[in-house]
């Protein structure tokens, strides 16, 4: 079995992984590591739940070989918090997901939490677009982007 | 800790695969399994000790094999097992397996199966009056056929079981909606006895904040305080039948190797393989009198079960029962066909084949009305099922006058009466599509019902609650129920009512075979029937106890069925319904005259099942439970919407598409406006639940598709006869006509 060994920055920590060279980030993250919030299906990048932050902005994990994780910097739903920046995560589930939680859900989070690190005031298209493949045909929609709208509104009441 | 299932991975588990068939119809001549190296594992249905069909439906057609021995009668049909402790070797291994097929002629529709003799399962025919000298007299005779195509179960978790082999017990951690039906089968499977064997259901409402240690957040502990428990679409699921192949799956991977298995489905094989809703053809045939009164029907219901047929038996009787709609026609002959065919085995989804029976039926009215030259809600209003509740179909409906007050209530909300007028004017106005100037519009009325039957009356388990009242006076109810929300609200109601406690706190225990009594599948018609019935039952008996025994007491009770019902069970006079919820929906849609794109302008639901809590609980309780189940009626719509104008399932050669499941996931658009009210229906008993409660879940998706394919019908002219209806369908016909 060919391993290959990676450093790379795992939710605040810099941490050494060694792992087969076929691994994709979220059987590393899920299988080696224990992380199982990032959930996933082992589909290629069609069920839209494996969200981590790479580098900053949001990829599936899926779709990420292990060894293009070499001096990367990922934070997983576990690690979110680390992260200061608006929103953080207890706001997230309350105005968005209106205190309710699925198995969907942690991908949601890191969904809006990817798109408020892109864009300071993300616009109507902006949300759509980041939540787009990602919320289910049972999800309220409208729901979840008004609760977006409103962490806007929140931020640019701050920012005054 | 305990969380979703694909989420545990106990040590040393191994990793188990599925490999399938590729051919639709066949027989196996040979297998060849390569050398496997050290920990790898391969189970045919050889190494399965007991019964090698699943036997949760005894009395089924054709039973479904754990795994494919002889002959293989779908593309994807199980036929190997694997097990090893590398997922990426094993489907490397898999692909090296090789399975020589001698291919046979395969039917892979529905109209090609019913002309076939081994492909008919059962025929069954339902008739009232004199059809033939109506047909004789009749002045006018429309005649149509409408189909419904598979639908998605859309669950959010894949089709998952961990199981582990300790030498003398199996563990079994499963996500199924019925854990005693998994252990039935698997001991049935395995020659084990059911003690043996132990079916944990994780409760997965509070697995998220249970699960996840977040780093540097100090107000965790506030955060999952507040997060409320969500049943999601509570219950049903799509984890019937699919749940216990999986489990007995593993189960079986565990038992030979010795080993924990765990066995999920990725996205792409759920999708593929899991069932879908059951495809319907219907016809229909009506006689009409010289001022347009429907005298006669004549109904010819088709059903595809797929390749095996446990389970659609009884969707198949509940759609014959239901196929006339909610109307009294005065003679009717109602015919259905359950087939087979090599695809995938269908099975049953939310609304448990109303959905399939009412979209024929509510199209057909509405054309009806058309030829009358009637609003629809007055041709409805006119042609509403009387003479005490019977069906054409013989079915008997307790609560029948439901169906005026939903009709009222949807059309006066929606305006519903002023805006079809003024559409159909335009609509008579206009020579061509091309002429109008802005968005075509129209707008649709559905009305379904949905009967609460005692299907497991017939059913050889035995169904019990066990209810706990603690020594701090607290309630503990031990069953195999997941609408935790409508346990909830009934356990608070009865012990207010009839023990005096009020805001009593309310607990469910784990779902766990060792600890809970067997409750049933998780069905929310089932539920609806079962929870307020044995819950009454259980707090009549804590409160008999209540001053004689001390606290803790501990009740159980056993479902048993009313007098009544089983006298008609017994003479087979008519289906059994014991209760009945309304709906009705109006749909309003606007389509762009170009791209034939639909915008739905709102949605107006109306059923008559639910009416909050009752008076026994605290208005926050009851502010509570209304929330939840307009949760769930919500989701009812998305899936009506979805089933009527979603992209559907295509088959290609027997086999569902693969790259068809990006449509079939993902972000559907901005829902429209949607007002949802719940009607009070006085027909509604009280005295078995104390409050009126009846099923809601499952029930508008009936109603909403043939409000919306009526909407675009009267926006485009064009009637559409196959669901889902697309721009793309829209389009195709008008350029073809």
């Amino acid at each position: 079995m060919v391993k290959t060994e990676v450093a790379l920055k795992l939710n605040g920590k810099n941490i050494k992984l060694k792992a087969p060279v076929w691994k994709n980030l979220l059987d590393v993250l899920r299988e080696d590591l224990g992380l199982v919030g990032t959930r996933g299906s082992q589909g290629a990048g069609n069920c839209g739940l494996c969200l981590v932050l790479k580098n900053g902005k949001t990829v599936d994990a899926c779709s990420i070989p292990f060894f293009e994780l070499m001096d990367t910097e990922i934070v997983t739903i576990e690690g979110i918090n680390l992260i200061k920046e608006f929103p953080d995560r207890s706001l997230i589930i309350s105005e968005v997901l209106k205190n309710t939680v699925s198995y969907r859900s942690n991908s949601i989070i890191m969904a809006v939490k990817g798109l408020f690190l892109e864009k300071t005031f993300p616009g109507d298209d902006d949300i759509k677009y980041a939540l787009s493949g990602i919320l289910s045909p049972v999800d309220d929609s409208n729901g979840i982007i008004q609760g977006v709208k409103k962490l806007v509104n929140m931020r640019s009441r701050r920012r005054r | 800790m305990i969380n979703f299932v694909s989420d545990i991975y106990p040590e040393g588990t191994l990793y188990g695969i599925t490999v399938r068939s590729p051919i639709s119809k066949g027989r196996i001549v040979s297998i060849k399994i390569p050398k496997l190296p050290k920990g790898y594992f391969v189970v045919s249905a050889d190494s399965i000790p007991g019964s090698r069909t699943i036997n949760t439906h005894p009395k089924t057609c054709i039973a479904r094999p754990w795994l494919a021995e002889g002959n293989v009668n779908y593309k994807g049909e199980a036929v190997l097992l694997m097990a090893g402790p590398d997922r990426n070797t094993l489907s490397y291994l898999s692909m090296k397996v090789s399975i020589k097929y001698k291919k046979e002629k395969a039917i892979l529709n529905t109209v090609n199966a019913e002309t076939v003799e081994e492909y008919l399962c059962r025929t069954a025919i339902r008739r009232r009056g004199n059809i033939d000298s109506a047909f004789k007299n009749a002045y006018q005779i429309v005649e149509e056929e409408y189909s419904t195509g598979a639908q998605r179960q859309f669950h959010e978790e894949p089709q998952a079981a961990v199981s582990v082999w300790n030498g003398t017990r199996l563990l079994i951690i499963s996500n199924t909606q019925d854990p005693f039906g998994v252990q039935l089968a698997v001991s049935e499977m395995l020659r084990l006895p059911k003690k043996k064997i132990r079916v944990l259901v994780p409760p997965v409402e509070r697995a998220e904040s249970e699960l996840l240690k977040y780093a540097g957040d100090e107000r965790e502990a506030e955060v999952n305080s507040n997060v409320e428990t969500i049943c999601f679409n509570p219950g049903f699921n799509g984890r019937l039948m699919d749940s216990v192949v999986v489990a007995g799956h593993s189960a079986l991977l565990s038992f030979v190797t010795g080993k924990p298995v765990r066995m999920v489905y990725s996205a792409e094989e759920d999708f593929m393989y899991a069932a879908k809703r059951y495809p319907v053809i219907a016809r229909y045939k009506t006689a009409l009198d010289e001022g347009g009164i429907p005298k006669a029907i004549k109904a010819e219901i088709v059903m595809d079960a797929g390749a095996y047929t446990d389970g659609a038996e009884e969707i198949f009787e509940r759609i014959l029962t239901m196929a006339a709609g909610s109307y009294g026609f005065p003679n009717a002959e109602i015919t259905g066909k359950l087939v087979k065919t090599d695809r995938i085995p269908f099975g049953v989804s939310v609304g448990s084949g109303t959905p399939q029976a009412f979209l024929g039926i509510e199209l057909h009215s509405a054309r009806l009305a058309e030829i009358s030259q009637l609003d629809p809600y007055i041709w409805k209003k006119k042609f509403l099922i009387e003479n005490k509740g019977i069906l054409p179909s013989g079915a008997r409906l307790p609560d029948y006058k439901g169906a005026e007050f939903v009709l009222d209530s949807v059309v006066e909300k929606s305006d519903f009466r002023r805006k079809y007028a003024a559409y159909e004017t335009l609509k008579k106005r206009r020579t061509a599509l091309s002429d109008t100037a802005g968005p075509l519009r129209g707008i649709g009325l559905g009305l379904c019902f949905q009967g609460m039957n005692n299907d497991k009356d017939n059913d050889p388990r035995k169904y019990s609650l066990r209810m706990k009242l603690a020594r701090d006076e607290n309630i503990i109810v031990y069953s195999t129920f997941q609408n935790l929300e409508l346990m909830r609200a009934v356990v608070l109601s009865a012990a207010g009512n009839k023990l005096g406690l009020k805001n009593v706190n309310v607990s469910a225990a784990g779902i766990d075979t060792d600890t809970v009594p067997d409750t049933g599948p998780a069905k929310p018609l089932i539920e609806s029937v079962l929870i307020p019935r044995l819950v009454n039952e259980c707090i009549s008996a804590v409160q008999k106890k209540r001053f004689n025994s001390p606290l803790p007491i501990e009740v159980k009770k056993v479902h048993r069925i009313p007098a009544v019902l089983k006298k008609q069970i017994d003479t087979k006079t008519a289906t059994t319904f014991s209760s009945v919820s309304w709906a009705a929906v109006v749909t309003e849609v606007e389509l762009d005259p170009l791209s034939f794109e639909v915008l739905i302008r709102g949605v107006w639901v109306a059923v008559d099942g639910f009416m909050g809590g009752g008076t026994d609980i605290s208005a926050g309780e009851n502010s509570r439970c209304i929330k939840a189940t307009e949760r769930g009626v919500r989701q009812d719509i998305v899936i009506g919407l979805n089933l009527a104008a979603g992209r559907g399932i295509k088959f290609e050669s027997g086999g569902i598409i693969e790259k068809n499941i990006i449509q079939n996931r993902g972000y559907m658009g901005i829902l429209p406006y949607i007002d949802i009210s719940f009607v009070k229906n006085e027909m509604h008993s009280e005295k078995n639940t104390g409050f009126v409660r009846t099923g809601v879940h499952g029930l508008s998706v009936a109603a909403v598709a043939p409000a919306y394919v009526s909407a675009v019908s009267q926006a485009t002219g064009f009637y559409p006869n196959h669901l889902p209806v697309t721009p793309l369908t829209i389009q195709e016909y008008l350029e073809s006509s």
